[in-house]
């Protein structure tokens, strides 16, 4: 049982740790969080839990985040050691982050107070080298690193900046390129075809009876969601980065578009790319079974099509990153695929594998998957992505 | 705050909804909060009932707003009545009234079409609950406007003014995830998931729902139905589907399952024919009803 004096601390490092997670949680859902408690029976523990998952979470996976550390926050026997090793490492990010602006903020003003300019292109040249370490920093290979404490279980995983603007040229190409079919209602648009009397005449009441402002409308093309599914085994570890390179450079070429690692299980990674700052890249937090594991293709794909088949519609493009080498059942799989392929308008599965010579596709998972592939491919860089989108062939 | 949701949840069951503690807290924090609740599933759990419900227990007016692609602020907030304004002006035209008055008359509220936000906000005698269906089928723009109202609860009409609601609403949205809304919508909302319920759950629900189901019939029906979800269907059944098949059950007077009811009923929970194949499949091997 927390003692009350330390509940207040206890909430507050909560509400951190879930915002570390990143949970939406700024100060004004902290005061929220707080003032619900006092609506409720804080000596329940149940309703104590509701009350802060209810203002707390914002999702479903969020919920599932919030459960597991709700546990270690507040049932667990040693809270008072992991509370003390919760502040301590908090301090120290936030001690170190401080540092860190102090440092920019201090190049910052004595460049702006410098005048002459050989000491200006001296402050340029320190600008550039401090610059060049951080891309060195960013161009560091794929690396995974512990998070905080052990047994979080969580793993870091960045992506490398390494030829991004050429990803993000292949990114604009798939999505300019992909040309599904007219939708057959007109919509307003000023350069339209169509001359529509009917909004024309609606709109001139409002003018006195006066059509002066002819309305026009025009076809328009039905816009292509994008699902992106990376193998993220021990096997795939290699392959993984230029393809989740893509999907970071997708999520900021066009709104339609998920991303979901799996190896044994599931996970939907969307909102960590698209939260990403804008002169950054990302590091995607996820869970050690989630990564570098095993892999159940089949059962991954099963459970992406029960918890997340409403995204799976008409105007779909589904990219699967695999080498097809699935140690689970293989009926989940066939059956994965098939509704895959009945709903979406293509599937697109890159294998590195491919590139290997004397590679043949008899696995089991990849025999079982071919059928319902529309293209199969083994892009492994940027230029290569760019030329699949002039590939890709849409069936409806 | 026990005996609080103790009445409420009374006060759902007579009402013929069962809840549970999650979806009591969540009414509870609406209330007491004052701030939207987004309740996200899937299709035919019952998230609209919520609301509708909960209208009926706190004896206040429901107002619905159904999300579609396309809805705009004319659609959701107000509209001029242009072609009553015109007549208007047409009629004092030959009036002695100045042409301020008559411009102050013309945007008047006696010409103003309020849809379901603005009616809410506009509500005199109690706080209504307004509930936004479908949030997920509304664009994103439509999303960015419902950012601004249900922060504030007050809406600026450039002609009259800003109204601020008099009783704050009780706002309800539901989505079915067809697509992820955005994070500012979500940051200002309490969160609440429902999903299918249970075997007990629903034997539950079906009693309360349909008095007249034999008890035994409805557990059947349950415990079936808690297999088939389990099944890999394209559209799994929800208990929407599961009342409806309840009823054509009754209806045919059937008091309990067996092979050839269950073939005969198929169409009334799955919509899909490669789902009836799948299950046919399993009621003719004799998995389904072991």
């Amino acid at each position: 049982m927390i003692q009350s004096e330390k509940l207040s601390i206890h909430l507050l490092l909560f509400f951190r740790y879930l915002r570390e997670k990143k949970f939406l949680i700024g100060t004004k859902e902290m005061s929220d969080g707080l003032r619900a408690l006092e609506f409720i029976d804080i000596s329940d523990i149940q309703q104590f839990r509701l009350a802060l998952r209810i203002v707390l979470c914002s999702s479903r996976a969020e919920q599932e985040t919030f459960d597991h550390a709700f546990i270690k926050f507040f049932l667990n026997n040693n809270q008072d050691q992991q509370t003390e090793d919760l502040l301590h490492v908090l301090t120290e990010k936030k001690r170190k982050n401080e540092e860190t602006n102090e440092v920019n903020r201090t190049v910052e003003s004595k460049e702006k107070s410098s005048t002459s300019p050989s000491i200006n292109s001296a402050r340029q040249d320190q600008i550039t080298d401090e610059n060049s370490g951080k891309e060195q920093k960013k161009m560091a290979i794929w690396t995974a690193t512990n998070l905080m404490n052990k047994d979080e279980q969580d793993i870091q995983a960045s992506i490398s900046s390494a030829q991004f603007e050429t990803m993000e040229k292949a990114a604009k190409t798939f999505v300019q390129q992909i040309n599904l079919k007219r939708l057959r209602r007109y919509k307003v648009m000023k350069n339209g075809s169509k001359f529509d009397i009917r909004r024309t005449l609606r709109q001139s009441i409002q003018l006195g009876g006066y059509p002066i402002k002819p309305v026009w409308t025009g076809p328009t093309k039905e816009k292509a969601n994008f699902i992106l599914l990376c193998d993220s085994s021990r096997s795939m570890s290699a392959y993984a980065e230029p393809f989740l390179q893509f999907a970071y450079a997708m999520t900021k070429c066009t709104n339609n578009v998920e991303v979901f690692l799996f190896s044994t299980k599931l996970r939907r990674v969307t909102d960590q790319f698209k939260r990403t700052k804008q002169d950054e890249f990302p590091v995607l937090t996820i869970k050690r079974n989630e990564w570098g594991g095993g892999t159940c293709i089949g059962e991954s794909l099963y459970s992406f099509v029960q918890q997340y088949g409403m995204y799976v519609k008409k105007n779909t493009i589904v990219f699967i990153a695999s080498d097809g080498l699935d140690a689970g059942a293989i009926d989940h799989l066939q059956s994965a695929m098939k509704e895959i392929h009945q709903r979406t308008s293509a599937v697109i599965w890159l294998n590195p594998l491919l590139n290997i010579e004397g590679y043949e596709p008899i696995a089991r998972g990849m025999q079982t998957a071919l059928p319902y592939i529309d293209l199969f491919s083994a892009v492994t860089t940027a230029s290569s992505f760019q030329q699949l989108a002039h590939q890709v062939q849409i069936r409806r | 705050m026990k005996e609080h949701n103790n009445s409420l949840e009374a006060i759902f069951e007579d009402h013929g909804y069962i809840t549970d503690q999650p979806i009591l807290t969540a009414l509870h924090l609406v209330k007491s909060l004052q701030k939207p609740l987004l309740v996200e599933g899937p299709a035919g759990v019952g998230k609209t009932e919520i609301a509708k419900v909960l209208a009926k227990s706190l004896n206040t007016k429901l107002i619905r707003l159904q999300c579609y692609e396309g809805l705009d602020v004319n659609n959701a907030l107000y509209e001029w009545n242009y072609a009553k304004q015109m007549l208007h002006i047409r009629l004092t035209e030959n009036s002695e009234a100045s042409l301020e008055k008559r411009e102050e008359d013309i945007f008047g509220k006696e010409f103003l079409l309020t849809r379901p936000i603005l009616e809410a906000f506009m509500e005199e005698e109690a706080p209504p609950v307004l509930l936004i269906d479908e949030v997920d089928r509304a664009d994103e723009a439509f999303e960015a406007f419902l950012l601004e109202a249900l922060a504030e609860f007050q809406i600026t009409i450039p002609e009259l003014g800003t109204i601020k609601a008099k009783h704050r609403p009780y706002v309800i949205l539901t989505s079915n995830r067809t697509r992820e809304l955005s994070d500012a919508l979500r940051r200002r909302c309490l969160y609440q998931w429902v999903s299918y319920p249970d075997f007990k759950k629903e034997t539950e629900i079906l009693q309360a729902r349909l008095p007249e189901i034999d008890k035994s019939l409805a557990i059947q029906i349950a415990k079936l139905m808690e297999r088939i979800r389990q099944m890999p269907l394209q559209k799994i059944p929800g208990v929407a589907e599961s009342l409806d098949w309840a009823q054509a059950l009754i209806s045919m007077h059937r008091s309990e399952l067996n092979k050839e009811t269950i073939q005969e009923t198929l169409g009334c929970f799955l919509k899909n024919q490669d789902d009836w194949d799948t299950v046919d499949k399993e009621l003719q091997q004799g998995t389904l009803l072991r």
